[in-house]
């Protein structure tokens, strides 16, 4: 069966702040999908109702056939997330994290004992598995929850500025796992505001602006809408999203801190 | 570049400020009211102010309470020990306080952005900021004591030396807190090592049914107070610290007596203020040095087992339930509320014959505020880890199938223990203990089962962590209390209706009790589905065959 997400006119509100407006598209399977956008766009409430985390006010959410809204939990058990600050139970150590988690999910002993030594040590958090979470660094936190939303081998991953806070090696072995799984037909959503890892890393990228897609494709199909053919992917994001006049301003704020 | 007085005081009050911001910030009621304020670092001072007067006044009223009877009476022996029995209260929660301060400093790393300021930071800073907001708060608790026994004595010397001892009290106090902080305070700072947490775990809760055991007894029987004293013989009586705070105040008369009892309150305040300066820099240091992250050690292969999904939940709700000092205490709580009704309706009854219907009753009080207390303490536990738990594949039926475990557990072991503790003094019969323990599990499962379902779907899918604010504050409490005692209370009433009734004896009572009970229990099972219908999600990649 092939595995897609899907989302029809989705709209958002919290109270009276409009989240989402009317936002469609769609990503195939074996796809890194980037979702670009300011602080404060939209990008985490749309994963949010992709997972079955948020139900939307408004359109339809369809994730590998599943309705958001009917089937949230047919959708988390094919799904992995990765939130932008790693929000475990800090109290507990890595190894029982782990285990609960693999309980909860029903994973097999085996599968389990295989999958975390090798991700543990991949990740070179062995040292930690004993250590009290609240322990750690935002590092090896943001490892931990990484581990803890990849070991079931979802079909689904979603990333939402997953790569803060890691070294550069735990970086590039995530990037090369996020590759791997596209390569294996995975479905791949990745928001950062890093926008050379989005360059380099994502097949399709859509830009967010005050909850709207303001920009949809892949990078060459961003810069034929931004009319630049040889832009790179922060100046086409820079002018989607109103934001050219950074230059100026940066000059404004030297000239204020020097007089 | 060190710092001037102003300045001190000033960080003093700020590192406080951040303290309490820091507690009150994702209450819901503290939002909105500060979201109508336009000076919003002034409303925080102004409820520092608050808290800080309406603590003071509490433990005045509750010092003149104490002293009133034997002051009326003219009772100076039961005066003297009342008024040691606040110095110790005192000196329990200084000791209290101050840890929980160091604590609280250290775990949401208050002092960290004054790490990176190009200035010597004076290592009494925490100490002024504890003592003028906390500290200074306890001498309330004794010097209305103080100067009522000073002025009903006719003594000015009973006032001085009193004011030495509540100085005293209170650095004793800070110093062993703090001790208590470089002792233990990287607790969760550090590799878990399940023995030590047990200890330190059961330390604390040893420590706080101490204290709090102390406050019933007197409350409950102020002539016990006498016999709890220990009487200690000459020259013990003037040196053992703490103790000759009563002979040092009421039985000093003659003249060279007080140049004792001077030297004596003077040297001990000045040896604890001595103590005061090496523990207070080996404290404060602690909290500036970057000790809290763990750098790992060898990997030491742990048994990482996956067990079944009920047992799981049951295992992690009680690790985060008793890894956390403040869940711990919490844990306890309901014990201290209901111990007085069970106290003075069993355990100063006139007999050792108790009507086991009596009994039952005053069980049923601790079900319902353990009930109750506990619904809300189980979800508040997961914290920020609620938006971790809504990521996993389950619904909110499972979530409370599962939850009630962990609770049930706890309870029953409070439980059984004090029914247990109860049978040492009242003679009743097995039977009936047996049926205490079944009705009191069965209608506490049922209530848990009810509020839990009912508080769980308050928690908006927005929420990235869930605290007893959450739930809509002080009125979440109020209605589930009430709710309990509902179910509680209308089996209880409609048992002894019939019993009274139909002139039934107690065994009567407790078979409709126990038959009414299986009956809610049923009830709210299938109508919350805790038995599973149809097995959850399963995640598709469970293995790789």
């Amino acid at each position: 069966m092939t595995c897609s997400i899907k989302l029809d006119n989705i709209s958002m509100r919290y109270g009276e702040k409009l989240a989402l407006d009317d936002v469609s598209l769609e990503i195939p399977e074996g796809t890194i999908y980037g979702v670009l956008g300011p602080n404060g766009s939209g990008k985490t409430t749309m994963m949010k109702i992709i997972l079955g985390l948020l139900k939307q006010t408004r359109g339809k959410a369809n994730v590998c056939g599943y309705d958001s809204i009917k089937d949230p939990l047919e959708i988390k058990a094919i799904s992995g997330y990765v939130p932008e600050t790693p929000i475990l139970y800090e109290s507990m150590t890595p190894s029982e994290l782990f285990s609960f988690i693999a309980s909860i999910r029903r994973i097999d002993e085996n599968t389990f004992r295989r999958r975390i030594d090798a991700l543990i040590d991949a990740f070179g958090v062995s040292e930690y598995m004993n250590d009290f979470i609240g322990s750690l660094s935002f590092g090896n936190r943001q490892k931990i929850a990484i581990i803890s939303a990849i070991m079931h081998d979802p079909k689904i991953l979603i990333v939402d500025e997953g790569i803060n806070g890691l070294d550069p090696r735990s970086a590039k072995l995530f990037k090369s796992i996020l590759t791997d799984m596209r390569d294996h037909g995975k479905i791949i959503v990745f928001s950062t505001h890093i926008l050379e890892i989005a360059e380099s890393l994502c097949d399709h990228v859509a830009i967010l602006y005050n909850g709207r897609i303001v920009a949809n494709g892949t990078i060459e199909d961003l810069r034929s809408a931004a009319n630049e053919p040889s832009q790179n992917l922060e100046e086409i994001f820079l002018k989607l999203t109103n934001a050219e006049d950074v230059p100026d301003v940066a000059r404004y704020l030297r000239d204020e801190i020097e007089h | 570049m060190r710092l001037n007085t102003k300045t001190l005081f000033y960080l003093a009050r700020r590192i406080l400020i951040e303290e309490r911001y820091l507690a009150l910030k994702n209450s819901a009621s503290f939002m909105s009211r500060t979201a109508r304020v336009r000076n919003k670092g002034s409303y925080i001072m102004r409820f520092v102010n608050i808290s800080y007067g309406a603590t003071s006044l509490s433990f005045m009223i509750f010092s003149l309470i104490l002293v009133a009877p034997s002051l009326i009476s003219h009772e100076i022996y039961t005066l003297s020990s009342v008024v040691l029995l606040l110095f110790i209260y005192s000196l329990f929660i200084n000791i209290s306080n101050s840890l929980l301060f160091f604590v609280s400093v250290n775990i949401n790393h208050i002092l960290d952005p004054l790490r990176l300021l190009p200035v010597d930071f004076p290592d009494h800073v925490i100490a002024v900021s504890w003592f003028i907001y906390t500290g200074s708060s306890s001498l309330f608790a004794v010097l209305p004591a103080v100067f009522l026994s000073a002025f009903l004595l006719n003594s000015i010397y009973i006032l001085i030396v009193g004011a030495i001892w509540g100085l005293f009290s209170i650095l004793l106090g800070y110093v062993i807190g703090s001790s208590l902080f470089v002792a233990f305070g990287s607790r969760i700072g550090g590799r878990r090592t399940r023995v030590s947490s047990i200890l330190r775990n059961a330390g604390r809760v040893i420590f706080l049914i101490f204290v709090f055991a102390i406050f019933e007894i007197i409350l409950y029987n102020a002539n016990l107070v006498n016999g709890v004293i220990p009487k200690l013989p000459y020259p013990y009586s003037y040196f053992v610290p703490v103790f000759n705070i009563q002979y040092s105040l009421f039985f000093f008369h003659s003249f060279y007596s007080h140049l004792t009892g001077y030297f004596i309150s003077i040297s001990y305040t000045a040896l604890i203020g001595l103590s005061f300066v090496y523990i207070n820099r080996r404290a404060f240091y602690r909290l500036i040095e970057p000790a809290s992250r763990s750098y790992g050690k060898a990997y030491v292969h742990t048994i990482t087992r996956v067990r079944s999904r009920p047992f799981s939940f049951f295992s992690k709700d009680l690790k985060i339930s008793s890894r956390k000092s403040q869940n711990l205490i919490l844990l306890i709580m309901p014990i201290f509320f209901v111990f007085p009704t069970i106290m003075s309706e069993v355990l100063y009854a006139p007999t050792t014959r108790v009507d086991p219907v009596t009994l039952y009753n005053a069980m049923v009080a601790f079900v319902i505020v353990t009930a109750s207390f506990y619904s809300i303490l189980f979800l508040v536990i997961e914290g920020n880890g609620i938006s971790f738990i809504k990521s996993l594949p389950l619904d909110g039926n499972s979530i409370i199938r599962w939850k009630i475990a962990a609770p049930t557990f706890i309870f029953l072991i409070i439980d059984v223990s004090m029914l247990i503790t109860i049978s040492i003094k009242v003679l009743m019969g097995t039977p009936y203990y047996l049926f205490i323990m079944v009705d009191t599990a069965l209608y506490f499962v049922s209530s848990i089962i009810y509020n839990m379902h009912r508080l769980y779907g308050k928690i908006p899918d927005t929420a990235d962590t869930v605290n007893f604010y959450s739930f809509g504050g002080q009125i979440a409490f109020i209605s589930t209390f009430a709710f309990t005692g509902i179910i509680v209370g209308s089996a209880d009433i409609f048992s002894l209706a019939v019993q009274y009734s139909m002139k039934l004896d107690a065994y009567s009572f407790f078979a409709i009790n126990t038959l009414i009970g299986f009956i809610a229990l049923a009830f709210f099972t299938i109508r919350y589905r805790i038995l599973p219908m149809r097995p959850g999600p399963e995640s598709m990649m469970g293995s790789d065959a």
